[in-house]
């Protein structure tokens, strides 16, 4: 393959690069508590919700951004940030027919399904464009089944009573940095609510896009689960292509009661930045789920592929007995770019149960660090925890770390923890190209089989969408 | 205000200062101000410290030490001690000749830092420069600071020593809140074979807080054998430190005991220098009451097809904590490179503590890299098995306990040692560290 050619790939590698040209109302960059009223005040907010922004505001002021992670990160100026931003709209759209055309086709570009044909895929979608949440579907479906799928904002309008009773109980706006961050200016995400022995009829997905330039964007998510419900949640994310780092900070809260199961799934897409590390978006996420209830489940499955730094430890809290947590992942660093992420169980209930698949990919010039905490308390009685973590390294400049913290109080309790690091062989490669596979193709088939047993907790079209976009983000490793 | 054990050490250095050996060096007494200033700077390290994490010792700061006055009559040495033909005994931190035995065949060159630290060339100044001057933390600071002794030790190129030389670090107890320090460097020019086992162990239950630190160099081809069994009182902080660089085609086979102390933390920092350098190391904490020990080994490998494999066994009973750091690095280009880890933990007891962090960096491809870490407990069918042919539940336990012990027990290298190992841990069968104390 010529220069130019492989150049030409790699520009379009990023396939969701573009930036649509939509009016924007747009809050000027700068913090302070002007700027969390004024948020507050356009989203009509309650005044005990205000209240709760300015306290977690002024924890924030307290705290120093966290330095532990293995990431070298440039300083982030957090005045020079706009802290919301809204695609411009006369009134609130009440149905997608008066959605602006617009960010209809946006969507559309990016594969996201709005419309109809969404009904054949089963899927329910609410899609946030860069603060705002723009369009909800199926919410008469979902309605009939008593299942709340709503963004946000909507959700403090509309059922205040369930949001002030479940926000900040798994993540409190003290629990870190950037969570206190995103209690304060947090801007909209998606609100679900399972009541009762209800299983969701549709895979539930949010779709997020950060458009605007110079923006961060701050999503919260709470979902609910009452006893013996069952919910499967999607999320999606892509940003436009820009020279400068773009912060996502979001704080995502599960709550499972009695017998009830969330399976909560992300395909990380957003911009990595360029084959220099120009750019990119910095993922720095809060997620955590709180199995309250007993024999309650939690499952959590992310494909992380895109941005320049990913910094995330989706985690459950194993409160309930016999409650459990999975975690899943994949993570792709390539070119420049860094992923600190894995997970944390904490078992407290008696008999709970837990587990860790993490495979990690490195190319170029990534570093891709597991970081992982299994702890077991005096309480959680014949506790289990398997870990496995494996990482695979394409290209002799990359990193892979791997840094697991066992903390064992029970002597009731099994724990098992292994790793691996490995490289595609040249004998892998060999008997694939033997067989007529050219080299891009094998990498991709030795990547798949690698992360097969991830891809597997994934809905269908998440899995194939995650294989695409593993193939796309690993084209020029090597050769 | 300045913590007890900080303007502890400052006052009992103001008022040492004088005696200590060297102090008629200026670059040396300008070394151990600026190190003992640094480390009243930082302090003991505390939780927030990732190293020190599960190990915080920022607590210690509230109780103070004094450092050790005259020399204390060494207690009777245990008989296979005794026994022995090469041995150096440090007592409170200072070098013991009349109880040390080198003969001169021996075809080692010794040294107690005490000496070169009043009298040395410029040859010398260099290396004993750099031993006082490595090390950036806490720990390196205090220790460089205070520790007045230790070992030069050094084979020649090509020799093979035979006999092992036995290490003995005493402390003699006859006074409550001693700190004592002690510094050594360990050279194996190319070549040289040594085998070393390291007795850790005190004459008393007095509390006492003691460093050791050192630096062991294998040039090209050398060859060591390091045993080291730690059985210090019930209420002794050891805080050690071993450096350890292996050039090509080096070799290293590391076996540590850890049994006594109310604190220990033991580590073991290697670097895999040279191609084809090998390390293996390997460790036991077997733990009872109120002790914490805290077991750590990194290897740095820099070079192409470098190899280590490091195992560690845990058991944790009644009140005790053991906790483990095993880093296994690789840098970029060192091709070839395998590194192996697996630390594994029993844990017995409703109020005892695992925690365990194995950690893998890898900067280079072409690698086979790879660890485990298990915590668990005594397998209830096997105990059962033993309870039905007639064995005590004691004794069924400790025979459980011993085998999951023995892939590193077995590398213990002589009988009579072993025996004696299981001797001084109160066992009265030949199990090594397998039962309850009777």
């Amino acid at each position: 393959m010529s220069n130019r050619e492989i150049h030409d790939r790699l520009a379009r590698r990023y396939e969701h690069g573009f930036e649509t040209a939509i009016e924007t109302d747009i809050v000027p960059p700068g913090l302070d508590e002007s700027v969390i009223r004024l948020i507050s005040e356009k989203k009509e907010e309650p005044e005990w919700l205000t209240e709760w922004r300015l306290k977690a505001y002024r924890h924030w002021l307290s705290m120093e951004e966290p330095r532990w992670a293995k990431l070298r990160i440039e300083p982030i100026d957090y005045q020079a940030i706009s802290y919301y931003a809204a695609p411009q709209q006369k009134k609130r759209p009440r149905s997608l027919e008066e959605v602006d055309p617009k960010l209809l086709q946006t969507f559309e570009r990016l594969g996201v399904p709005l419309h109809e044909r969404a009904r054949l895929a089963g899927v329910a979608v609410d899609a946030v464009f860069d603060s705002v949440s723009v369009a909800t579907t199926f919410k008469e479906e979902l309605a009939a089944a008593g299942v709340i799928f709503c963004s946000f904002s909507e959700a403090v309008r509309e059922h205040p009573e369930l949001v002030r009773k479940y926000l900040g109980t798994v993540v409190p706006y003290t629990d870190n940095f950037f969570a206190a961050l995103n209690s304060a200016v947090f801007s909209d995400g998606s609100f679900v609510y399972v009541p009762k022995g209800v299983r969701c009829p549709l895979e539930l997905s949010t779709y997020f896009r950060i458009n605007a330039r110079d923006t961060g964007q701050f999503e919260r998510t709470l979902i609910i689960c009452e006893e013996g419900a069952y919910v499967s949640y999607l999320e999606g994310c892509t940003a436009p292509m820009r020279d400068e780092n773009q912060l996502h900070a979001a704080v995502v809260e599960l709550i499972a009661l009695d017998e009830a199961e969330i399976k909560y799934s992300t395909v990380q897409n957003w911009y990595p930045g360029d084959e220099e590390g120009r750019g990119g978006i910095y993922n720095f996420v809060t997620k955590r789920g709180d199995c309250r209830g007993r024999r309650s489940r939690i499952s959590w499955t992310q494909v992380e592929t895109g941005s320049a730094i990913t910094w995330k430890y989706p985690s459950c809290i194993l409160r309930g007995e016999e409650s459990s947590g999975e975690f899943h992942s994949v993570a792709l660093t390539h070119h420049r770019q860094q992923a600190d992420t894995g997970t944390k169980m904490i078992h407290i209930g008696k008999r709970t149960r837990s587990k860790i698949v993490s495979k990690g990919i490195s190319a170029g010039h990534g570093q891709n660090t597991y970081r992982g905490l299994v702890r077991v308390l005096p309480t959680a009685e014949g506790a289990r925890n398997h870990t496995q973590c494996d990482s695979l390294l394409i290209g002799s400049h990359c990193g892979a770390h791997t840094f697991p913290y066992i903390e064992v109080r029970n002597p009731t309790a099994i724990v098992e923890h292994e790793a691996t690091t490995s490289r595609i062989s040249e004998e892998q490669l060999f008997y694939c190209r033997s067989r007529g596979i050219d080299e891009e193709n094998a990498v991709a088939l030795i990547v798949d089989g690698f992360c097969r047993q991830v891809f597997k907790e994934l809905p269908m079209e998440f899995a194939i969408e995650a294989k695409k976009l593993l193939e796309l983000s690993l084209e020029g490793a090597v050769g | 205000m300045i913590a007890p054990l900080l303007q502890g050490f400052l006052d009992e250095f103001e008022r040492l200062e004088a005696a200590m050996p060297g102090y008629e060096q200026a670059w040396l007494r300008q070394l151990r101000r600026d190190r003992l200033d640094a480390f009243v700077t930082s302090g003991l390290p505390g939780r927030r410290e990732e190293a020190w994490k599960y190990t915080p010792l920022k607590g210690l700061e509230q109780r103070a030490f004094a450092l050790p006055r005259g020399s204390a009559l060494p207690p009777p040495l245990p008989p296979p001690l005794d026994a022995v033909r090469h041995r150096l005994v440090f007592v409170d931190g200072r070098f013991a000749p009349e109880s040390s035995r080198l003969p001169a065949d021996a075809e080692i060159e010794f040294l107690p830092l005490s000496e070169v630290f009043r009298n040395h060339d410029a040859a010398a100044r260099f290396r004993i420069a750099r031993l006082m001057g490595s090390g950036e933390d806490a720990l390196d600071h205090l220790n460089a600071a205070l520790a007045t002794d230790g070992l030069l030790l050094r084979v020649p190129a090509g020799r093979s020593v035979r006999e092992p030389v036995h290490l003995v670090y005493l402390g003699s107890k006859q006074s409550s809140g001693r700190a004592w320090h002690l510094r050594g460097l360990i050279e194996l020019e190319g070549g040289a074979r040594l085998r070393i086992v390291e007795h850790f162990y005190d004459g008393g239950e007095e509390a006492e807080l003691s460093s050791v630190i050192n630096e062991i160099q294998l040039a090209a081809d050398a060859e060591l054998e390091l045993v080291r069994f730690q059985d210090m009182g019930a209420r002794s902080i050891l805080l050690s430190r071993t450096r350890l660089q292996v050039e090509a085609r080096g070799r290293l086979r590391i076996t540590a005991i850890d049994r006594g102390g109310e604190l220990v933390r033991s580590e073991w920092l290697t670097t895999l220098r040279g191609r084809e350098a090998h390390g293996d190391i390997a460790g036991v904490a077997r733990l009872r009451g109120r002790q914490h020990a805290d077991q750590v080994v990194e290897v740095r490998h820099l070079e192409r097809d470098t190899s280590a494999e490091v195992r560690f066994r845990g058991v944790a009973e009644d009140q005790s904590r053991a906790v483990f750091t095993g880093t296994l690095h690789v840098a970029p280009g060192a091709s070839g490179a395998e590194t192996r880890l697996s630390s594994r933990n029993l844990l017995l007891s409703p109020q005892a503590e695992v925690d365990t962090r194995p950690v893998l960096e890898i900067h280079h491809d072409e690698v086979v890299a790879a660890h485990g870490a298990t915590v668990g407990q005594l397998d209830p069918e096997a105990l059962f098995y033993l309870r039905s042919r007639g064995f005590s539940e004691t004794m069924a336990r400790a025979i459980l306990i011993g085998a999951f012990l023995e892939e590193i027990s077995i590398r213990l290298p002589e009988p009579r040692f072993a025996e004696w190992v299981s001797s001084r841990m109160g066992l009265d069968h030949p199990l090594p560290w397998g039962g309850e104390k009777t």
